[in-house]
């Protein structure tokens, strides 16, 4: 899974850089991510401005990281198309993760 | 009368998926669905297309995944179909709609996974399920205006 990413405030924002979060995605998503928790990243601003698919495989991978972090962490989405909205709205996910059009305006809501 | 049909034949690998949903995409858009919809669409065949993957052939490759796509009448059908394990007939008997119930205050409790069949009930208007002669068949039904075809 490719990502780049960088830290504002106490956040780090990981962009997404792969158009699709699949099964075949989703393990090596959560590998990526539980290395930068394991340096000491909590808080994360999850850009996904780039994919344009996603399955149960792919959200729930993005909950695990969610479920790793736990009430002291914080994991933001920003940059759903339509459709991967959809998703999130379809699986209640809108409902537990905190969503913004852009990195920039998640970053303004809570930097 | 043309009715338009493909099909497109996967092996059972997961980096494999991407392309049968890519293509039932394409086809869907290809008959006139939205995007919205087409992507929706997508999102089934690649869950269905896991579950043979993962269930039928417990993630052994160089099997076959048969996705059959076909338009009638407004109404898209979708069939999934693997010579793997099969799953339980039973399992499209109760509703799954309630595992898309996410409770905020629970996360920890809440299961990563098993929301694959309970999508696909959201999103399609139909689901089968047969098991017959050492083929499954896992057949999906939805009604789309498309644009070329009202």
């Amino acid at each position: 899974m490719k990502i780049e990413n960088k830290e504002v405030g106490r956040y780090l924002v990981v962009k997404i850089l792969e158009p699709r979060m699949g099964a075949d995605r989703a393990a090596s998503f959560k590998d990526e991510m539980c290395k930068l928790i394991d340096q000491g990243h909590m808080a994360f601003v999850l850009d996904l401005s780039e994919v344009n698919f996603i399955d149960s495989t792919g959200l729930g991978a993005i909950l695990s990281i969610l479920k790793r972090v736990g009430k002291s962490g914080d994991i933001i989405v920003t940059g759903t198309s339509d459709t991967v909205g959809s998703m999130f709205k379809l699986t209640r996910m809108d409902r537990v993760f905190q969503m913004f059009p852009t990195v920039d305006e998640a970053l303004a809501a809570r930097v | 009368m043309y009715l338009p049909r493909m099909t497109v034949i996967v092996e059972s690998r997961l980096d494999c998926v991407t392309l049968a949903g890519a293509v039932v995409r394409a086809f869907c858009i290809a008959s006139g669905a939205s995007e919205m919809e087409s992507g929706q669409v997508e999102v089934c065949i690649m869950e269905a297309v896991n579950n043979c993957v993962v269930h039928a052939y417990h993630s052994e490759p160089c099997h076959a995944i048969e996705v059959v796509a076909s338009l009638q009448e407004g109404e898209f059908r979708f069939e999934v179909c693997d010579q793997g394990k099969p799953g339980n007939p039973e399992m499209l008997r109760r509703s799954r709609r309630h595992l898309l119930d996410l409770d905020p205050t629970s996360l920890q409790a809440t299961p990563e996974s098993g929301r694959g069949l309970a999508i696909i009930e959201s999103i399609m208007d139909g689901m089968e399920y047969v098991s017959t002669a050492g083929k499954n068949c896992f057949s999906m039904t939805k009604r789309i205006t498309c644009k070329t075809h009202k």
